[in-house]
């Protein structure tokens, strides 16, 4: 345990020295702040709750996760740290687990000037608390979501750019089969389909949480996909080894 | 009961081998040269000893534990420094050393205490609070080393740790690496060979991902030579030179502006006359004579540009 949280620190202080981090802060910031303008200027009725900040938040991960994962495993091959990393008395899952916890929590601090946001909320309005919490876990699952699909695809390759590029294109990926296919009418026609795209697609466990019901199978649909996602990236790593 | 074992050790590339069937035992307290030119399979030796990647085939035991199948436990016993001494450059490196201490499984008031003491061994004390990025080729190294001592293991494996180092450097390392191997078990790897020569108890020698026996080795370092300078037609008196018993090769080295030749001789027996009268037999005349037993070098040189079983039937 606290050799996981030794290497959650370390790769978590390596963002807070490299632009990316603040690049994607301050332009998550930005567009979230002129959601809240635009809703503000031009919403009527919409209830006064963080809806905007997960919906937009989340939508923006999707271009912001990769950047942030690129580097989890393909700076330690280039640079050549993994030699050392994988020589320490450490095991394949103490890293992943490390690496992933250290992405997961940067992703949460990128959201962290958004409490203004819910400062504000509640200084004029009483938004349900129970609901602020539900959004805000719903953010943080899908974050965590695309986080592990970063880290899985930053461990196939020693170039950033090319770990930031399948990064993107898996969850783009992943958003057409879990958004857009369940919305044409091809899949909509036939029954099964319809259900197994519903099914396996993430955004359609997402959108419950988003209107406020959580189920289970939900909760257990991303705690699976996400230990998925982190067993798989041990196995490359294990593979890699025996290709030296 | 020998501190690193192995046992046929074969790694392949696809269809690249990068080693094949080594074998060979480091008893405890020993500093052992790793020696062989680059892609000779030195690395690869290294990283399956530290259990960076498995092997192919055989078998590889250190501290008693096995490689592949307790890993953990071996990484517990190894102090590694890798090739070109990666290091995160955006730490500081007490930080780093203290990083490194937890991974290790060092508590608290122990990292303290080694992180102080590896820092003081290889002279970085001064430079514990700079950034790591910012550190000279030769700080960066012996950060290295600091970190492979951390944890105070029974076997240092450290890979080419005096490449990139100014000559003062190089030596206050080569003095660490001898005063460590007072109290661990070194295998070092080098294609430097005085190095080898200065600091190790024992050499061996990889060629094109195979160990070099160790009767080969000692075959060519029994031998000893002479440096002569003569006048004369060197074909004759080359014919009179390799007829004596006991002269295993003869080599024109220089023509101008007298011939200069190096003949070689197996140990044992001395032959400095028979050689005079061999050269004046020949129709020439000695000018100087030198006796030069047959360096690492030369050996290394000798045995890593033929083919092993050429090398072996030379010396044999």
């Amino acid at each position: 345990m606290k050799k996981i949280l030794a290497i959650c620190r370390r790769e978590a202080f390596a963002y807070f020295y490299g632009p990316i981090f603040y690049v994607a802060a301050t332009f998550l910031t930005f567009m979230i702040g002129f959601t809240f303008y635009q809703i503000v200027k031009h919403g009527s009725g919409i209830d006064a709750n963080i809806g905007y900040i997960t919906e937009m938040g989340g939508s923006l991960l999707l271009f912001i996760t990769p950047m942030l994962t690129m580097r989890l495993f393909a700076e330690e091959y280039k640079q050549g740290t993994m030699e050392s990393l994988m020589t320490a008395p450490v095991t394949d899952w103490q890293v992943v687990i490390g690496k992933y916890l250290a992405v997961c929590a940067v992703t949460m601090a990128m959201f962290l000037p958004m409490l203004v946001h819910v400062g504000v909320l509640y200084a004029l309005g009483k938004p349900a608390a129970a609901t602020t919490l539900t959004l805000a876990a719903v953010l943080f699952v899908w974050g965590a979501f695309y986080a592990a699909v970063g880290l899985l695809v930053s461990a196939f390759t020693r170039e950033q750019v090319v770990a930031a590029v399948l990064g993107l294109a898996a969850n783009v990926v992943l958003w057409i089969v879990g958004f857009w296919l369940g919305q044409t009418d091809f899949v909509k026609r036939v029954e099964w389909l319809d259900k197994a795209v519903s099914y396996v697609g993430f955004y359609t466990h997402l959108e419950p949480a988003l209107r406020g019901v959580v189920d289970t199978r939900d909760i257990v649909y991303f705690a699976g996909a996400i230990v998925f996602l982190l067993f798989a990236t041990v196995r490359v790593l294990e593979s890699r080894k025996w290709r030296g | 009961m020998p501190v690193v074992k192995v046992e046929d050790l074969t790694k392949r590339y696809g269809q690249i081998v990068g080693i094949d069937g080594v074998s060979f035992e480091v008893e405890k307290g020993e500093v052992v040269g790793l020696l062989g030119p680059n892609g000779a399979g030195k690395s690869t030796t290294m990283r399956i000893l530290t259990c960076f990647m498995p092997a192919t085939s055989g078998d590889a035991q250190v501290a008693g534990h096995d490689v592949f199948s307790q890993s953990l436990e071996v990484k517990k016993h190894v102090g590694y420094l890798p090739e070109n001494v990666p290091l995160y450059p955006e730490m500081r490196v007490s930080e780093y050393l203290d990083y490194r201490g937890v991974l290790k499984g060092l508590r608290r008031p122990e990292r303290r205490k080694r992180t102080a003491e590896a820092l003081e061994r290889t002279r970085t004390k001064e430079v514990a609070g700079r950034i790591v990025g910012q550190l000279s080729k030769g700080y960066r190294q012996r950060v290295g080393l600091a970190d492979a001592l951390l944890h105070d293991p029974d076997v240092l494996i450290l890979d080419e740790p005096t490449v990139g180092l100014d000559p003062n450097q190089i030596r206050e390392t080569r003095a660490l690496i001898k005063e460590l191997g007072e109290s661990h078990t070194v295998i070092l790897s080098t294609h430097i060979l005085p190095e080898v020569e200065m600091v190790c108890s024992r050499v061996l020698i990889m060629n094109a991902g195979k160990l070099v026996p160790q009767e080969v080795i000692d075959r060519y370092l029994k031998r000893s030579g002479f440096r002569l300078v003569l006048t004369g037609d060197w074909p004759g008196i080359q014919k009179k030179l390799t007829a004596i018993e006991g002269v295993s090769r003869t080599q024109l080295l220089d023509k101008t502006p007298e011939l200069t030749v190096s003949v070689e001789t197996r140990q044992g027996t001395d032959l400095r006359e028979k050689i005079f009268d061999a050269v004046v037999g020949g129709g020439g005349k000695v000018l100087e004579m030198r006796q030069a037993a047959l360096s690492l070098e030369e050996a290394f040189t000798r045995i890593t540009t033929a083919d092993t079983a050429a090398a072996d039937e030379e010396a044999a």
